[in-house]
């Protein structure tokens, strides 16, 4: 499944503009740690999308393998490690500090965080032996010009 | 960004498989990586500056393209054209030229590249950009003008006194009187002299890529007559709107206010 961009409007439970907010401040404080493509003028951006996944997901509009085909999407975006950690704990904490059951059941349960992380890991390792399989071709076209 | 050495030698380190490891690449091998974290270890805020200069390369295309309005842009010394690169922002019907001095790094671009509209890379020497400019392939592509927007960003610190000098007034021969060369002068306020820079600057002599630490004041003198817009040299943290917070003490003694270099719209 591709990731498709969704637009944030009000989170049930949670004050959008508030988690919006708090995402851009982790990933301002993040960004030095992630790759090329996240530059301060982007994170808004990124920041605002993440937090209509967020809203999608609670809505019950995105399920399991869209989360998942998100965190695939962010390996493109050039989020590291830092970064997404931060975002999930940033979306965690909206959740818990809604005050509503259902929400936090979503962070105890990691419904939303776990498919997640695991389509950002799946991404980065298919981003690696993508790259691992060019450079080997680069290389061999290289030395047989040379 | 890559120069003189060839990375098709995967036994040494090379500046440019250091360059991709330090803004987060796997294009790269271990004694890439070992090199480049020794080198961080001297200068710890080299990944910060790349990363900086690095993000600069989307604003540029988009301000050579849509708010300028080239529709041709040639890039020097271009590197991997990773998805932050310049043809993935530019308007439909852009030509984006692309070249790079490393064999590896054309081939692997041109994989990368593989039916990709009005992009093209070309093994070059940024030292020698008229052997590009006026190569029939080159001209072919561009239809024989000269109005264009040129680029030499994360380079210039690569590039002898004498072959910096060189570039810009080829540069200057070749381009048409309407063309805009984006430049990034590499360095600024450094202090070069400094022990961690000098050990630096060792090592990547050792690799065959030596750097020059350089005044914005000597960079202007040797790229003249090209001479910056109304925006004039604009700083990394500037440029990005960021603070200067952004560095500690230890960092803006060594790489000065600018953060380790400027950009600009040059003008002929």
């Amino acid at each position: 499944m591709s990731y498709e961009p969704t637009d944030t409007t009000t989170l049930p439970g949670i004050d959008s503009e508030q988690l919006a907010a708090d995402l851009k401040q982790a990933l301002q404080a993040t960004m030095f740690t992630s790759t090329l493509r996240i530059s301060p003028r982007h994170l808004q951006r990124i920041a605002q999308e993440a937090a209509a996944k967020v809203e999608h997901f609670i809505a019950g509009n995105d399920d399991a393998e869209q989360m998942h085909a998100y965190g695939h999407h962010l390996v493109a975006e050039g989020f590291g490690r830092q970064s997404l950690l931060a975002l999930v704990q940033v979306i965690n904490r909206a959740l818990w500090e809604s005050g509503d059951p259902a929400l936090q059941q979503i962070a105890i349960s990691a419904s939303l965080t776990h498919p997640l992380l695991d389509g950002y890991i799946a991404g980065r390792e298919a981003h690696l032996l993508r790259e691992q399989e060019r450079t080997r071709v680069a290389l061999e076209r290289a030395r047989t010009q040379a | 960004m890559s120069t003189t050495e060839s990375i098709i030698d995967t036994s040494r380190p090379s500046a440019g498989r250091i360059y991709d490891y330090i803004l987060g690449g796997h294009h790269n091998f271990e004694v890439d990586r070992v090199a480049a974290e020794h080198i961080i270890t001297l200068v710890p805020f080299l990944p910060k500056f790349m990363r900086m200069q690095r993000w600069c390369l989307q604003d540029l295309a988009v301000e050579l393209t849509e708010k300028r309005g080239y529709d041709i842009v040639i890039d020097f010394a271009s590197g991997l054209p990773t998805n932050d690169h310049i043809h993935h922002v530019v308007p439909p019907g852009t030509t984006v030229i692309y070249s790079d001095s490393d064999p590896v790094v054309v081939e692997y671009a041109r994989e990368l590249l593989a039916g990709t509209p009005n992009v093209h890379f070309f093994q070059a020497d940024a030292r020698r950009p008229e052997e590009l400019l006026n190569r029939p392939a080159v001209q072919d592509i561009i239809g024989h003008r000269r109005d264009v927007a040129l680029v030499y960003w994360g380079i210039s610190g690569f590039l002898s006194d004498d072959a910096l000098s060189s570039a810009a007034t080829a540069l200057y021969d070749w381009s048409g009187p309407e063309s805009t060369w984006a430049f990034m002068a590499q360095g600024g306020d450094m202090d070069g002299s400094q022990a961690d820079l000098q050990e630096t600057k060792r090592i990547y002599e050792q690799m065959g890529s030596p750097i020059w630490f350089r005044s914005l004041s000597l960079t202007k003198r040797l790229i003249a007559p090209w001479h910056p817009d109304a925006e004039d040299y604009v700083s990394l943290l500037d440029w990005h709107g960021m603070d200067k917070r952004e560095l500690d003490p230890v960092e803006i003694h060594s790489w000065g206010p600018a953060a380790g270099g400027y950009g600009a719209y040059l003008r002929k």
